[in-house]
């Protein structure tokens, strides 16, 4: 599906989170390992609580693991802190979110500049306003979130994620919000754009017919993680 | 970068209205304390110089005697300038009639601050005057005119010497107070009465040497000069000095009110800034994966806030120049023109006032942005540690301590309103927590209906929220309470000391054969008159059997002179007895009530034996009561009051005052022609000043209660957006629960109610400790408690709450709750 190469973008060698809650300690994850090459495109599925979500949280450097080594784009993530760790995502990380986290007072074009002028880009406003219309959403560039659909914030988001072109993109049940036809044009939409700009692609989902768009699939049970076929 | 991206940041959410309580906030401290500042300033510069009008110098050296010429020689080498005056009452004649008046002589450097108004005889209206009358021309006030039945231009005689009268005196501001010295003006030019028999010895003439000139120059000449006895300089608040005393409890309310506004703006900002802060939890999380470090985060949001502070203080200035305008031009009358600037200070404490508000009462709330969990775009109840508590209260009270310090340049009084203030909050949050504590155990297991349970829930579930709501709201109408019973009190206390029906008259030289056809006469025009009361001048001559003339005391102002005393069976309105006993006085034999300042000034004290000689007769009277005086009460005054055994076979005249309506001006005319012998003094002018003085006063407080009014609506909009969403979250949920609108309607109602209830209980509470301080420490005005308030406030705040309250809560009764989960 994508153009693999044989770089390696992101890998965990044996990752256990383990948690403090109440009396007895809760282990999440229980010696977690994957390797994903530049350019390929993972699913993780797994049912509710099942501790993907912390791991797609570990693998991004959002947060550490109890045990065990994350290297994100070449860098061993456990040894940096935070503010180092954030310029490694600064680099060439993003996001797509379950529930879009799209900024409320922002238009649709001011929601996809803000990590482009984050990152000091002079055109800003006119990358932004060139992904806005490459997701279909040209005309819609002043509109408010509250103002569009959820299938509209959605792709408010991608062009948001793909802005700045990262190299690699986690993201977190991005269609769970949204109804089937909605959920199939955004997730046609996120693979276009990911086979276009061969960003790497980690997703986390418990939609099956989703993860098998994917090159690689791995299904998390319990907090163990194996590659199914 | 970061500038750049705060500022277009804060634009969109300025756009959004995200920043605007903030903002409103911001500019509403910066205009009241900036302009309440600069107007405080000005109007100290505006009393200090009304002062020196009625003073007509900045400093002045009275005497009984002439003053030595060098000293206006040394003045003049300090840089000051100066004029000389002197005045003594004589007797004018024009033709057959003739009448007493007082004269004035003034040199070529009169008048030197003041107002010296003048109408020519060709004249058509009177103008200001730089220069007195000049050698054989006399000016006079119009009542000299009347009195003696002549026109200007007429001649007169004054000693031996004829004037010819050039102009009709209109306003002279240093014309001075007491009474006795209100026979009518005639001012003539000093030379004319140089070597003039007229200030012979046992002439009362009153030397005055008048200065104006820098402070330095004016400490100077007083530590240069070394005065006798019966010299004494004069400096400002010795004149006029309940004029001064309104204008200084106007001054410290104003200056009250801007400090409870600043107060009330800065809990808003406190408030809008914690809810800002939780509403950019996501943004700043959000950020942070886009790869942001935590100072750059952090950065983003300082530099917003600063931002924001730039633009509050520079729109705050210019508010506050438009206030101080405002306030300015209601006192316009009080206020001369070309007053000098107010001090840097003033402008640093309004540059300051905005940055100051929002580095105690937002910053800290902002500061835990920079802490957030970049995880939290996954997992939402991740929320930053805020900081501890006591640092947020601590920062907070220590800016305000420092805005008040500046604002009341008293950092005494700053840090004890603020320790006071922080000890009367702590007791209302012990007071609160005891109360919801004591409320949740008596409702546990109780059988409420619904909505009551619902409303309690949410009040109780959550007891630090509530806590903080009801304490805002509470302080919110604590301050309202203070500052309008303050504001009644403070006009209550000046009409008072003013009334409407004040005597406007006097009426001297009554003889006695008159007295009952007098009082006759005022009955017939419908006019209540005060009692009359015998004058008798008499001349202290020996205490306690020494001869004055040996004593220490000889040199004093009211030795050596006649005293106007009197006698009456009760003690005169306005008088109060504070040693000794009027009774014994007024029973008699032989008996005298001093003036306690007198007897002070003088030495005497209760029991000693005071001479006094009137008509070749000495008669003894010992001191059996000390009276306190109003000076400010338009009724008769004495400094000596006799048992009336002593003055019985004494010759003596009356005098009395009475209130003339204005539509009674026949009266006065018809009474001076039938009493000729009666000298009438008219005091309707300096009356009718006071009286639209305090009429402006009262102006400008309304104005700045506005203001403190603004603060409240911020403190109780933030306060009550704060927890909306919350709320509309809960109706929400309870409506798909299938609670019916009505029920969730009423739960509203009682759970604003309650918080109504509550906080109106806790702020009356609160209101009634802080104003007793207040009033008696810092105002003086007897404290009579906020009675009724008890009863009508609880409800009418509830009803304040409830209605706004359940207004932006109305989308949960109106909107489908599925459509209000998903925006939430």
């Amino acid at each position: 599906m994508s153009a693999n190469t044989d770089e390696t973008s992101l890998s965990a060698e044996n990752i256990v989170k383990t948690v403090h809650s109440g009396e007895q300690p809760l282990t999440i994850l229980k010696g977690v390992s994957l390797q994903i090459k530049r350019g390929e495109s993972v699913a993780i599925i797994g049912a509710s609580g099942s501790g993907k979500s912390t791991l797609l949280g570990i693998l991004a450097g959002l947060d550490l693991p109890s045990e065990g080594e994350v290297s994100l784009l070449g860098k061993t993530l456990n040894t940096l802190d935070e503010d180092a760790r954030a310029a490694v995502r600064a680099q060439g990380v993003a996001f797509v979110f379950q529930n879009f986290h799209l900024l409320p007072g922002l238009t649709a074009l001011e929601n996809v500049m803000l990590p482009l002028e984050i990152r000091g880009l002079k055109t800003a406003s006119q990358e932004a306003t060139d992904l806005l219309s490459s997701v279909g959403l040209g005309n819609r560039l002043t509109h408010y979130p509250s103002q569009l659909s959820g299938g509209e914030q959605q792709r408010v988001a991608l062009a948001r994620a793909f802005a700045g072109g990262p190299a690699i993109l986690f993201a977190d049940e991005p269609t769970g919000n949204l109804d089937r036809t909605t959920g199939e044009q955004v997730e046609s939409l996120l693979f276009e754009l990911n086979r276009e700009s061969a960003t790497t692609l980690v997703l986390v989902t418990h939609d099956e017919r989703l993860a098998d768009r994917c090159d690689r699939r791995f299904k998390m049970t319990d907090g163990t993680l194996q590659e199914v076929s | 970068m970061s500038v750049r991206l705060a500022l277009r940041l804060m634009l969109r959410e300025l756009r959004s209205g995200e920043l605007t309580l903030i903002f409103l906030a911001l500019v509403l401290a910066v205009t009241v304390s900036t302009g309440i500042a600069l107007f405080s300033q000005r109007l100290d510069l505006a009393m200090q110089a009304s002062a020196n009008d009625l003073l007509g110098a900045d400093m002045r050296v009275r005497s009984t005697t002439a003053m030595p010429e060098e000293w206006q020689t040394d003045a003049a080498e300090l840089g000051l300038d100066s004029a000389r005056t002197l005045t003594f009452p004589s007797v004018v004649v024009a033709g057959e009639q003739m009448t007493l008046a007082a004269v004035k002589a003034v040199d070529n450097g009169y008048p030197l601050r003041g107002e010296l108004r003048v109408k020519g005889i060709y004249e058509p209206m009177a103008r200001i005057r730089t220069q007195g009358p000049r050698p054989g021309e006399a000016w006079v006030e119009a009542r000299l005119l009347s009195l003696l039945n002549i026109a200007p231009g007429a001649t007169v005689d004054l000693g031996g010497k004829a004037y010819q009268i050039t102009g009709t005196i209109e306003k002279e501001s240093d014309r001075g107070g007491g009474f006795y010295t209100l026979s009518p003006r005639i001012m003539v030019h000093w030379s004319e009465l140089e070597g003039s028999p007229l200030l012979g010895p046992g002439s009362r003439v009153r030397y005055r040497l008048l200065l104006t000139g820098s402070e330095s120059a004016l400490e100077a000449f007083a530590d240069n000069t070394t005065l006798d006895a019966n010299q004494s300089l004069e400096r400002l608040g010795d004149g006029n000095r309940q004029m001064a005393a309104s204008l200084d409890r106007a001054r410290r309310y104003l200056g009250l009110a801007a400090i409870l506004a600043v107060v009330l703006s800065c809990v808003a900002i406190a408030v809008s800034a914690r809810r800002y802060a939780e509403r950019h939890f996501d943004i700043s999380a959000l950020m942070r994966t886009f790869g942001l470090s935590r100072v750059a985060v952090l950065r983003i949001f300082l530099y917003q806030l600063l931002l924001l502070g730039v633009a509050a203080t520079v729109a705050g200035v210019v508010l506050a120049l438009a206030l101080q305008y405002g306030l300015l031009q209601i006192l316009a009358d009080l206020i001369p023109e070309g007053l000098p600037p107010a001090t840097p200070s003033a402008w640093l404490l309004g540059l300051s006032a905005g940055l100051l508000s929002l580095f105690g009462f937002g910053v800290p709330h902002l500061l835990p942005l920079s802490s957030i969990s970049p995880l939290r775009v996954l997992r939402r109840d991740l929320v930053p540690v805020p900081l501890r508590g006591w640092l947020i209260y601590a920062l907070a009270l220590g800016s305000l301590t420092l805005l008040l310090t500046l604002l009341t340049e008293d950092p005494l009084l700053s840090a004890g309103l603020m320790g006071g203030g922080a000890l009367t909050l702590l007791l209302l949050v012990v007071l609160l927590r005891a109360g919801l504590v004591l409320a949740a155990r008596l409702l546990r297991n109780r059988a409420l209906p619904l909505s009551l349970r619902f409303a309690w829930q949410h009040l109780s579930r959550n007891h630090t929220a509530t806590a903080g709501q009801l304490l805002a709201f509470a302080l919110t109408i604590m301050v309202m309470l203070i500052i309008g019973m303050l504001r009644t009190d403070l006009l209550a206390d000046w009409q008072r000391s003013m009334p409407d029906d004040a005597p406007n008259i006097f009426a001297l030289n009554i003889q006695s054969y008159e007295q009952e056809d007098f009082r006759r006469s005022l009955l017939n025009h419908s006019i209540e008159a005060q009692t009359l009361y015998p004058m008798i001048p008499m001349r202290l001559v020996k205490v306690n059997g020494t001869d004055v003339g040996e004593l220490d005391i000889r040199r004093d102002r009211s030795i050596d002179r006649d005293l106007i005393t009197s006698s009456a069976e009760n003690l005169p309105e306005n008088n109060d007895i504070v040693a000794g006993d009027w009774a014994v006085t007024a029973a008699g034999p032989g008996q005298v009530s001093v003036e306690h300042e007198l007897a002070e000034r003088l030495g005497f004290s209760l029991g000693d034996v005071l001479t006094f000689r009137a008509g070749g007769i000495d008669v003894d009277a010992e001191i059996s009561s000390l009276r306190k005086l109003d000076w400010t009460a338009m009724t008769p005054n004495f400094y000596m009051m006799l048992s009336p055994d002593l003055t019985a076979q004494l010759p003596m005249s009356y005098m009395t005052s009475f209130h003339l309506p204005a539509e009674q001006e026949g009266a006065l005319v018809s009474l001076i022609r039938t009493y000729p012998g009666i000298t009438f003094i008219d005091t309707r002018a300096i009356l009718s000043q006071v009286q639209s003085m305090l009429q402006r006063l009262t102006t400008a407080v309304e104005l700045i209660l506005v203001f403190v009014l603004i603060g409240a609506l911020l403190v109780m909009l933030s306060v009550l957006l704060t927890s909306t969403r919350e709320r509309l979250m809960q109706g929400a949920v309870l409506r798909t629960l299938g609670a019916a609108r009505v029920q969730l309607q009423k739960a509203q109602w009682v759970e604003f109610s309650m918080l109504g209830v509550l906080s109106a209980l806790l702020a009356l509470l609160g209101a009634e400790l802080v104003s007793a301080g207040l009033y008696i420490g810092l105002l003086n005005i007897p404290y009579s408690g906020l009675g009724w308030v008890w009863l009508w406030l609880p409800p009418a705040t509830a009803l304040g709450l409830a209605i706004p309250g359940t207004l932006m809560l109305r989308r949960v009764i109106r909107v489908p709750p599925l459509t209000v989960l998903r925006e939430a």
